[in-house]
């Protein structure tokens, strides 16, 4: 689809056109001339790129003066205004550019704007060399040369060549060695009276002699391990952007939610969940926002969720995290939380969910299902997750009566026994008033569960529902499990007289009655009435039909009376 | 306007007309040689092209010299701007005279159409596969030469390491004085000049790359005093070589040392300075205070792992701190030693490291104070030692089993470590 898109926006160029190398070093110069004007859009073209780029991972773009390579074959030459970055870029020792696993779209908006204001002169090379040092390029991996400019530095310095490092020292050292080095009794004088300075060297010539200041390497890698602690550089770099105002409008609140986000799912970190917690927390704050918009853009909370350690700590944290979260982000919280566990399904991680759903205070949440500001897959989900929690039937049942009739309907679909008799008002009302769908579905997830009890809360609502009738398909089978479970005289025999029941009702339980039912239930639901010339000639018909098979006399009598009746009627 | 302003205001008017006229020189030398190798140097176009090279010339105001390096084209030393085109023009011109031997061509006063034409005579050859093209050849006014590093190879790479690394290392030790005075000049008000702190963190990273012995020891050795800008740059390199020498990954590094320059350059007085801690506060507006010029593309990483170190050191609590922050505070508290207020006297290298070992553990990490002298070794660099025969000198190197002396006498003495007796400043 991606591909597709890319083809089409691309200038013809070259023979071979849909090649990824042409395509997509058409765009990058595209994105990059882009980039100097400020009413075009980086964003979209940038998302096109990265999309090609990500097709393959080690696809590399080499720089030659006037031409963009891969593999060694041009893929795309500077003519005229088109590729007018590329000997800027070269000079300024660019010599391929490759995407890192990591990469986002934005990293390539970021070249772009990069190169696009990159020029063929010292400064300006050099601001660009400062940005790739700097880690500006992050997300890419840029093969550098020294630039032009670099070159001629290091060369042809008056230096001579031979006369360098030992022979160097010696012309350097004062001719006066020996003497200069020499303190005046006044400076010895000072010293004395200073004693910060006394520091006999036989303190560091014996420690190293007998080992003193040999580091083991349990020692090495401690320092190690904690120099480069990703965890806590993602804390006090988020820390530092939180306190200080310079920083925060300085720095692209994209990169910092990267980082983030890297050393979110990287690390356990119920620290730094806490500051994600801060975050969310301080919504006025624009940098803020921003950082939280591009962490939902990489649809941090589900992958946080899913990719998280669950250990105590963190789970508290994240309980702490649900209580920040917005609406959506609460779904999507719950929606991934409930995806996790059905994934895995395993004890311990049951366990560990229920924990964390013991923590979170759910009042919150429920007032908001209250007021019906939840989405029926978040109130389900909600629902779901309280369920896993153990929660007990009868709280549950005041849960189902502040959702919505679909979510209520679809969790009733799935509730053991125990659940469905402290839900039974509930149920009731939904099979009477709830959308024909949800109903529909309910009937037949009850009926699935052969139980003489949901048949008769179903025959019960099913006499009761006037206006929207059920399917015929649902009410047959419905009255088929009325007469499975020999419920015919409660359930069939009187909506058969009874005109408010609906048709189908009616003339389904009939035509059960007329094939499988006794003679005397056959005889009660068919005797002759008055009201009966209100029915529908087809519906008259049966009746006559069963009084027929009967051999009743009088009621053959009567419907010829009938008969007479309606032709006098009509 | 003030007398000074409008000075530099011309002079740089004159500077950006003086860049702007050498595309023109390099476009009409480039026309003129291809016009004597089609046709030749008597013939009246060449002529006419001669001309114009001539005006090109005298609106680029000579003397100067031209470099053709690698594909890129310098005017005493500083990059021609060109486009594509000029690229390939000048490419051109470059292989003739590379092909001849010659990377510089040097343009003293405005010569006439006939020495022009003399010389692309020699290039034409040049630019053919001849190599004697201007063998013998004197023009009154032009000269050239062949610069050596630039026919060693196509890579700048191929440059002798422990050149390049003195190199760049003096290259820095000029940045970093013209930063101090900057920086002095405003009082500290104008916040830390990022562009010119990354050039010389670059330059640094390059010469350690390159040598890092030869770099230590260059600036360890050289006469003069130990002033601001030379211990702010001694503080970044042993940073940049505790933390080499860890395995530290290059963006934890680049971070650390470039926070132990800025540190530097903020409390250094020609002796003595301010501590870590009593900049504290003022570290991170410091450092901060230029960060406007870098919202083209936000603010890069580095800058903000810099600042994050600042805006810890900040923090009350040591215990906050990351660990490199006591390295840097190591380092920085013995170069701030090393030149002792109302004294005359530089400390050595060796003299540091005997104060960190006093402190070790009292006002210094003692795993860091570790991790220095794993990088510095028995013997370091600089160090005033006597030897068994009574003899005084300065430690040029030291490996394993042997170390170079050089003597009072100027005289070098390879030796055995262990006949060696390290000596106090105050002692010699």
């Amino acid at each position: 689809m991606m591909t597709t898109t890319v083809a089409r926006n691309q200038p013809a160029f070259q023979g071979g056109v849909g090649d990824v190398g042409q395509t997509a070093a058409t765009l990058l110069d595209k994105l990059v001339r882009s980039s100097r004007n400020q009413r075009e859009r980086l964003d979209l073209p940038a998302q096109r790129l990265h999309a090609l780029w990500c097709q393959s991972h080690d696809f590399e773009i080499q720089v030659a003066p006037e031409q963009l390579l891969v593999d060694g074959e041009v893929v795309f030459e500077a003519h005229k205004e088109l590729g007018d970055w590329i000997l800027a870029a070269f000079m300024a020792g660019v010599r391929s550019i490759r995407m890192d696993i990591n990469a986002c779209a934005d990293d390539f908006m970021l070249l772009a704007v990069e190169l696009g204001a990159l020029e063929i002169n010292a400064n300006s090379m050099l601001r660009f060399r400062d940005w790739l040092w700097s880690d500006g390029s992050e997300g890419l991996i840029i093969k550098l040369q020294r630039s032009f400019v670099e070159v001629i530095e290091s060369m042809d310095v008056v230096v001579d060549v031979k006369a360098t490092g030992r022979g160097r020292a010696r012309e350097l050292l004062p001719a006066r060695f020996g003497g200069a080095f020499s303190v005046s009794n006044e400076d010895l004088e000072r010293v004395a009276k200073r004693p910060e300075l006394h520091a006999p060297l036989d303190i560091y010539t014996q420690g190293v002699q007998y080992r003193g200041f040999e580091m083991s390497p349990e020692e090495r890698a401690m320092l190690r391990s904690s120099c480069m602690d990703s965890e806590r550089w993602a804390l006090v770099e988020l820390e530092a952007a939180l306190s200080n105002a310079d920083i925060r409008t300085s720095l692209h609140p994209e990169r910092l939610a990267r980082r983030l986000l890297d050393y979110l799912l990287k690390t356990s970190s119920a620290t730094l969940l806490s500051k994600v917690c801060d975050l969310y927390r301080r919504k006025d704050d624009g940098f803020s926002s921003a950082v939280i918009a591009c962490l939902e853009r990489s649809q941090y909370i589900s992958r946080l969720v899913l990719e998280l350690e669950l250990e105590d700590a963190v789970l508290v944290e994240l309980s702490e995290l649900f209580q920040v979260l917005g609406v959506a982000q609460q779904e999507s919280f719950a929606s991934s939380m409930l995806h996790r566990l059905l994934e895995d399904g395993s004890e311990e991680n049951l366990r560990r969910f229920a924990r964390l759903l013991r923590r979170i205070d759910m009042n919150t949440f429920r007032e908001r299902a209250q007021e019906r500001l939840l989405g029926t897959k978040a109130a389900m989900t909600h629902a779901e997750l309280l369920l896993y929690a153990g929660i007990s039937p009868k709280a549950f049942s005041e849960v189902l009566g502040v959702l919505d009739d679909v979510a209520t309907g679809r969790l009733l679909a799935s509730l053991p026994d125990a659940f469905m008799i402290e839900a039974e008002v509930r149920l009731r009302d939904l099979l009477e008033d709830g959308p024909r769908a949800v109903v529909e579905d309910l009937a037949m997830y009850l009926l699935s569960r052969n139980q003489v009890g949901y048949v008769h809360i179903l025959a019960g609502a099913m006499l009761k529902v006037r206006e929207t009738p059920w399917s015929r398909k649902t009410v047959r089978h419905v009255c088929e499990a009325i007469m499975l479970h020999q419920l015919e005289e409660e359930y069939l025999v009187p909506p058969i007289r009874d005109r408010r029941a609906s048709l189908p009702y009616r003339e389904i339980a009939l035509e059960l009655l007329l094939e499988r039912g006794s003679d005397d239930l056959v005889a009660r639901a068919t005797k002759w009435r008055l009201s009966e010339y209100f029915d529908q000639p087809a519906f008259r018909e049966r009746l006559k039909t069963g009084r027929e098979r009967l051999g009743h006399k009088r009621d053959e009598k009567t419907v010829n009376d009938g008969e007479f009746l309606e032709e006098s009627g009509s | 306007m003030t007398l000074e302003n409008r000075s530099q205001d011309e002079q740089q008017a004159q500077a950006t007309r003086l860049r702007e006229a050498m595309p023109e020189v390099v476009l009409s030398l480039f026309v003129l040689l291809k016009t004597v190798m089609s046709h030749n140097a008597t013939h009246p176009f060449s002529r006419q092209m001669a001309s114009k090279v001539v005006d090109a010339v005298a609106e680029s105001e000579p003397p100067w010299d031209l470099q053709f390096i690698r594909g890129g084209v310098f005017r005493d030393r500083e990059l021609v701007q060109m486009g594509t085109g000029g690229f390939r023009r000048a490419q051109t011109i470059a292989m003739a005279l590379a092909k001849l031997g010659f990377h510089e061509l040097s343009v003293e006063r405005e010569v006439d159409e006939d020495a022009w034409l003399k010389l692309c005579e020699g290039l034409a050859k040049g630019a053919v596969g001849g190599t004697d093209g201007l063998d013998g050849v004197v023009i009154d006014g032009l000269s050239w030469r062949a610069i050596p590093d630039a026919s060693w190879g196509d890579e700048a790479e191929e440059i002798d390491p422990e050149v390049y690394a003195i190199i760049q290392l003096s290259l820095c030790r000029a940045d970093c004085e013209r930063i101090y005075e900057q920086i002095r000049a405003s009082n500290g008000q104008g916040g830390w000049p990022w562009s010119s702190g990354l050039v010389v963190m670059r330059r640094l990273e390059r010469a350690i790359d390159a040598d890092a012995v030869a770099t230590a020891r260059t600036l360890e050795l050289t006469p003069g005093a130990w002033g601001p800008a030379r211990r702010a740059l001694s503080a970044t390199i042993e940073i940049m070589r505790v933390l080499g020498k860890l395995g530290i990954h290059e963006k934890e590094l680049r971070a650390a040392a470039h926070l132990g320059l800025v540190l530097g350059m903020l409390t250094f007085e020609p002796r003595g300075g301010r501590t870590m801690l009593e900049v504290s506060d003022e570290l991170l507006t410091f450092l901060t205070g230029q960060f406007s010029g870098t919202k083209r593309s936000g603010l890069p990483p580095h800058h903000l792992r810099v600042s994050t170190l600042a805006h810890l050191i900040a923090q009350p609590d040591p215990s906050k701190w990351l660990p490199l922050i006591h390295l840097i505070s190591l380092v920085h508290e013995l170069e701030r030693m090393r030149a002792p207020e109302d004294l005359e006297i530089d400390l050595t290298r060796a003299d540091l490291l005997a104060i960190a070992a006093r402190d070790m553990g009292v006002r210094f990490a003692p795993v860091w104070v570790k991790a220095l002298v794993d990088v510095h070794g028995a013997i370091p660099i600089g160090a005033r030692v006597r030897l068994g025969s009574g003899e005084q000198g300065v430690v040029l190197d030291a490996r394993a089993q042997e170390v170079d002396v050089l003597l009072g006498s100027g005289a070098m003495k390879t030796v055995k470590p262990q006949g060696l007796g390290l000596v106090s400043s105050f002692e010699m």
